[in-house]
């Protein structure tokens, strides 16, 4: 085997190696934090199946950057290989990288997009609207013509279809809950919405990420704008929404957090 | 008015106040001025007279043009509108660099100097901000000045990003590289690097009236309503912005028109493609932010209500404007520092630049297509709207000239001959480090999976992969790799390597786990966050202190080598394009004689003709 096809078949060798290793590690780690909403699944996927793309990609640079670093080295400079280029892999190059693009744009990119359109479109079961206030949400449920301001927590139903209608009356701020994926900015003089379906009995208390984060900066109080969450069983959740604040549920207006003073030691 | 060609008979700048002083003193006078003509034109309008916000602005837009005149333009150009004769700035010494000097070379090192001290100043807020994160609550700067500092620090390293690379090798070595005397137009030139002493002042003040909260994006309504610093940043942008510029005209203007006899598109040296196309984005794109920026003022200081909604205004409008520019900004923040790195990797493998014509068309596809791609920061404005999927499908587009760049890279450290000084390092590292922060911009690409990573810490991640794991490192390739041309001494290479693997090093375990926090629930421009989260930050802001070192000691290596380093000889890493050519530092008018360029750049084959030679007078 001559010398330039011994490197290629060496390199090729070691490619494989990372490429076994990266799909190990992405498959048996999962990066990602607990699911909680039927939605999120769409984001869950789009998420890991790049990150399976992404591992020949990574592994093949990576293989040329070890393997020449190992393989040729020098200690004084020397003439190298002289060769300014070879068509038929500069043309596969371009070609390859061409069609990765192309399948991430179709899958898991518009595919999944138009998943969450269809999703979104559906009748809700409920309407929740939010608005954000530098530095709290305040919370209706028009259904049941209840008004929260600046509460400490809100409960969902679980296994309901939620729209979530969001404007803000000051600066633009956004829905974010971290169990449940999903993001929305909430803008003054506008309304914007966000469709979720929350799968899990879950709470603030079990997981941090179930909590409605904002996640646009809006100013000193933007670290503790957030709401805490309490997924429950629809019928605990209609009792609720029928008799207002439960025992044991804290509902004082103290909401986003007060930032001022050293306000940054209250969490709960 | 017969003669354009200026009259240089006398010289200044040798002895007395240091221009830069002068400069100072002018610029503080305009700003008072200003401030008055805001108060007179107030009262004449029967208004009160004081009104900070006015006054700042209008005292700002005086003084700048005060303290250009003041660093020395009067002499040296001014003189010339007002039919007396110019006089030239050129004093010995370390005065040259104290004004109005028209010498490329020292321009780049004015601006290699100052952009040097504000990353490190940057820096250092950094540190501050990683301090206050190191356990949840409150530590050292509390939720309000964490805001302010990380928009302060964010801001600032914004603008080295964007100018330190163009500003100190686009100046210092790009003209010899293309064998010209100097830039085309040196007067611009020097404009271009005395607009950035104000801005970046009227910044270092910023926290002395309560700096501003709207991070480096200054999106409104938050900044229409927040503190002062907004105007410093707004009046800052603006300035800055007329500096990019007026020097991209300069760099487009001297790569098309000075290139000397022989230097043909296809032989020219990569470094000077990726500024061409930086040249070309910052002209073309660069109003954009500045009309931005100033909507926003003019909102704040006369009601204008541009992004106002309770008066019929569009706050989302700012985001398009702005990212329309800032979009291309990010790669006028790597393109030159790409440049470098294909500009090393030939030299210190001995091997062609590996497919040099895909590498040019992949800067120029990048160029092109970052026009169309800004939406893809407001992938969360409007979720689920159906032009989401357009400007989804055009950034996914431009991974594939991005990929070019690798594929030039790669192809070029195959079958090479690894030199491994410390520019070599520095680029191969950018090789590494680019890819992670190309590969994560194609899962902020993807509209379900942004959906999580918007606004979090995988997007801090991100950017500073590709911002700094490209561009910083670029810029410090550049450094070392152009420090013995520059200063003609040699650094410390052991020092260097100290730096090199600290920085390295320090730079991934920062970086690295800051995706697994933003996937967990860790938004981003935030003081504090979920105790659960505090073992990893605790981690990161150690190692962020770690990296912080490694620059102490570039510094000391890079302020001792410059005074007493070993000579270093005209060409010690044996490379071909025309800066080597020359002595170092290069001689006033860059060559002792006339450069032809004669074969390509990256040929080393041993028995290649060399890329230029030197033609003095007695050979013709
Ligand atoms: C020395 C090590 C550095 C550390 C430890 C560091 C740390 C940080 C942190 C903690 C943030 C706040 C992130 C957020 O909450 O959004 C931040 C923001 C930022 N940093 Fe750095 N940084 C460093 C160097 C740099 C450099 C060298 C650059 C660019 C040249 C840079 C550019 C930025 C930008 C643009 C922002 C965004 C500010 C904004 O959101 O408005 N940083 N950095
Ligand atoms: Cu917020
Ligand atoms: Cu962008």
């Amino acid at each position: 085997m001559d010398g330039r096809r011994r490197d290629l078949v060496m390199a090729g060798a070691l490619w494989i190696v990372f490429v076994i290793l990266g799909v190990l590690l992405v498959r048996n780690f999962d990066l990602l934090p607990a699911l909680r909403s039927e939605e999120g699944a769409e984001v869950d996927l789009a998420f890991n199946t790049l990150l399976l793309y992404t591992v020949p990609v990574f592994a093949f640079v990576l293989t040329v950057l070890v393997y020449a670093i190992f393989r040729w080295r020098v200690a004084d400079p020397e003439a190298g290989d002289q060769t300014r280029d070879v068509r038929a892999f500069s043309w596969g190059w371009f070609l390859v990288s061409a069609a990765l693009a192309t399948l991430i744009f179709f899958t898991p990119g518009l595919s999944g997009f138009l998943a969450l359109q269809s999703a979104s479109a559906q009748e809700p079961d409920l309407t929740i609207k939010l608005t954000g206030v530098q530095w709290h949400w305040d919370v209706e449920y028009p259904d049941a013509d209840m008004a929260l301001e600046a509460p400490r927590e809100i409960l969902l139903p679980v296994d309901r279809r939620i729209r979530f209608e969001l404007t803000s009356r000051d600066v633009i701020h956004a829905f974010w809950v971290p169990a449940f994926r999903l993001k929305q900015d909430a803008i003054p003089g506008e309304t914007t919405e966000l469709v979720v379906t929350p799968t899990e009995v879950s709470s603030f208390e079990d997981d941090f990420n179930v909590r409605l984060q904002c996640a646009e900066l809006c100013g000193t109080g933007h670290a503790r704008m957030f709401l805490r969450i309490r997924v429950v069983e629809p019928d605990e959740f209609d009792a609720w929404l029928a008799g207002g604040p439960m025992d044991g549920m804290d509902m004082g207006g103290d909401g986003g957090m007060d930032m001022g003073g050293d306000g940054a030691h209250d969490e709960g | 008015m017969a003669t354009t060609a200026p009259r240089l008979e006398r010289q200044i700048g040798a002895s007395g106040l240091p221009y830069a002083i002068r400069g100072l003193i002018w610029g503080l006078i305009g700003f008072a001025l200003g401030a008055v003509v805001t108060m007179l034109v107030r009262s004449l309008a029967g208004s009160p007279a004081w009104r900070t916000d006015q006054m700042v602005v209008i005292g700002f837009l005086f003084s700048v043009p005060a303290f250009v005149l003041g660093v020395g333009a009067w002499e040296t150009w001014g003189r010339g509108w007002v039919g007396l004769e110019t006089l030239e700035y050129d004093p010995p010494g370390w005065r040259q660099y104290f004004g109005f000097n028209l010498d490329h070379k020292v321009i780049g090192i004015q601006y290699l100097v100052t952009f040097i001290a504000v990353f490190i100043l940057a820096g250092a807020v950094a540190m501050l901000m990683r301090t206050e994160l190191m356990d949840p609550g409150r530590t050292v700067l509390g939720p309000a000045g964490f805001t302010r500092f990380m928009s302060l620090h964010g801001f600032l390293m914004v603008l080295v990003a964007v100018t330190a690379v163009p500003g100190a090798f686009g100046n210092y070595v790009m003209p010899i590289m293309v064998g010209a005397e100097d830039m085309a137009f040196p007067r611009l030139n020097a404009l271009s690097f005395w607009l950035w002493p104000p801005a970046v002042l009227l910044l270092l003040s910023s926290p002395f009236v309560g700096g501003w909260d709207s991070g480096w994006t200054g999106y409104p309504p938050l900044a229409s309503v927040n503190n002062l610093g907004q105007i410093f940043y707004a009046l800052a942008f603006v300035v800055g912005g007329l500096s990019s510029i007026v020097a991209s005209v300069n760099f487009l203007t001297t790569i098309v028109k000075m290139r000397t006899k022989g230097l043909t598109w296809n032989r020219l040296p990569i470094f000077v493609w990726s500024i061409l196309l930086t040249g070309a984005l910052s002209l073309f794109f660069t109003q954009s932010v500045a009309v931005a920026v100033t909507m926003v003022t003019l909102d704040r200081i006369f009601g204008a209500a541009f992004f106002d909604p309770l008066l019929g205004g569009a706050p989302v409008l700012y985001q398009h404007i702005f990212w329309f520019y800032s979009h291309p900004a990010v790669y006028v923040m790597v393109l030159p520092s790409l440049g470098v790195m294909l500009e090393i990797l030939p030299v210190f493998s001995r091997k062609p630049l590996f497919a040099y014509k895909w590498a040019v068309g992949g800067i120029i596809g990048i160029s092109v297509l970052s026009g169309v791609v800004w939406a893809h920061h407001m992938f969360t404005v409007s979720a689920l709207s159906d032009a989401n999927a357009g400007f989804m499908l055009s950034t996914e587009a431009i991974s594939v000239p991005t990929g070019l760049v690798f594929l030039s890279a790669i192809g070029t450290i195959w079958r090479g001959k690894l030199w491994m000084k410390v520019p070599m390092l520095f680029a191969l590292a950018m090789v590494f480090n680019f890819l992670i922060g190309g590969i994560t911009g194609v899962f902020l690409s993807d509209i379900p999976a942004d959906f999580q990573l918007q606004d979090t810490y995988w997007v801090v991640a991100h950017f500073h992969y590709t911002i700094v794991g490209a561009g910083i490192f670029g810029l410090f390739a550049g450094i070392y790799y152009w420090f013995p041309k520059i200063t003609g001494r040699m650094f410390d290479e052991r020092l260097a390597k100290v730096h090199f693997w600290m920085m390295f090093v320090g730079f991934n375990v920062t970086f690295l786990p800051m995706f697994w926090l933003g996937l967990n629930g860790m938004n981003r421009r935030i003081a504090d966050y979920q105790p659960d989260l505090a073992p990893v930050n605790l981690f990161v802001s150690l190692a962020g202190f770690f990296l912080g070192t490694s620059f102490l000691v570039f510094l000391w290596n890079f302020v001792v080598s410059w005074r007493n380093g070993p000579p270093a000889g005209s060409n010690p890493w044996g490379a071909r394009t025309l800066e080597w050519v020359t002595t170092s530092p290069p001689p006033k008018l860059n060559f002792d004689g006339e450069p032809e360029v004669l074969d390509d750049p990256y040929d080393f084959a041993p028995d290649a003709p060399p890329h230029a030679v030197l033609r003095t007078g007695g050979e013709r």
